[in-house]
């Protein structure tokens, strides 16, 4: 995807946090990029639409309402369309998040990642037996995390 | 750097406009000229009352930031999942290493033999092989997994705001 300079600007400026000071976040943000606020709304509103971006709100820290348990949930489905099905039954979840399909190795054999997150990690671990008893998929695991080491949005530009 | 378990929810100061706007912005925020009067629209409240809450759930920590969440791919970069196995006692010495490049945004110990993991960007895969292989080098440790996407199925999550357990 080729941004022009201006586009490149208005993606730096909205890869952080709106200025919380003022009733009208958009009107400096938009001043800083050199176009006018209407211009960066509907830039804004056409990406999102294009998926280029994929939310525009807030980002919570969810362990401070409660959502405690974030497990990694690991699945070996060497076939395709089992492992679509899989995905499907996962994604049909609100806690389940990052569902993908990914590229295997040597001596790690599953394929297909979804992020399961729980108020506590029974919650988890209860989703996962669900989508297991629901698809027949019993090789899968779940790394629960321990220590968030980092955890920040990217800044592209 | 936090242990999981360290965390204390807010669950319980939170009142029942956090909660509403918690749940209404986490789809989105209003791209709009007023966004906090078109809250408190959906909200019964009045706009200054709104921006106040916003402001303080951001001031809690229970808002990280509110901002654009951008498909990393379509914007032309390459990404990819990567894991170390990090010998106990120095996993935060290895873990300090990867977190220092600012392409490593996600950086989490897990409870397996592959205990390290970490998401990497960078503009290409030759790139993302690049940096893996220098924090190889760097950590002394010669197996990584390398692991990108081949088909994306779901990324958002949502997080219900519900009452406490009284």
């Amino acid at each position: 995807m080729n941004l022009t300079d201006t586009e490149k600007r208005i993606v730096k400026a909205l890869q952080g946090c709106i200025p919380l000071d003022t009733l009208h976040p958009f009107e400096p943000i938009a001043r800083e990029c050199g176009v006018t606020e209407d211009e960066l709304l509907d830039a804004l509103r056409k990406w999102r639409e294009d998926g280029l971006v994929r939310r525009y709100g807030a980002i919570l820290n969810h362990r401070a309402v409660g959502w405690t348990a974030n497990a990694m949930s690991i699945w070996a489905v060497p076939d395709c369309d089992k492992a679509g099905e899989v995905a499907r039954e996962l994604a049909s979840f609100p806690e389940v998040s990052h569902c993908y399909e990914r590229a295997t190795a040597p001596d790690w054999p599953y394929n297909l990642f979804a992020m399961i997150h729980g108020l506590d990690r029974g919650m988890c671990e209860e989703i996962a037996r669900e989508v297991s008893r629901r698809t027949g998929v019993t090789d899968y695991r779940l790394l629960f995390s321990t220590v968030e080491f980092k955890k920040e949005s990217l800044r592209y530009f | 750097m936090s242990g999981i378990g360290a965390q204390r929810p807010q669950l319980e100061s939170l009142s029942e406009l956090d909660r509403k706007l918690l749940n209404l912005i986490q789809d989105g925020f209003p791209l709009a000229h007023s966004p906090y009067a078109e809250l408190a629209r959906d909200t019964g409240a009045d706009e200054k009352q709104v921006f106040e809450r916003v402001r303080e759930l951001v001031r809690m920590g229970v808002i990280r930031r509110i901002g654009g969440v951008f498909d990393t791919r379509q914007l032309g970069f390459a990404g990819t999942l990567a894991a170390l196995r990090a010998p106990r006692e120095r996993i935060r010495e290895i873990a300090d290493i990867v977190t220092s490049y600012s392409g490593v945004s996600h950086c989490y110990e897990r409870d397996d033999a592959w205990n390290l993991w970490f998401t990497l960007a960078a503009p290409s895969a030759a790139d993302i092989e690049s940096i893996l292989e220098e924090i190889r080098a760097r950590t002394g440790i010669a197996d990584a997994l390398n692991l990108p996407a081949v088909r994306v199925h779901k990324i958002g999550v949502r997080f219900g705001i519900g009452e406490p357990e009284s």
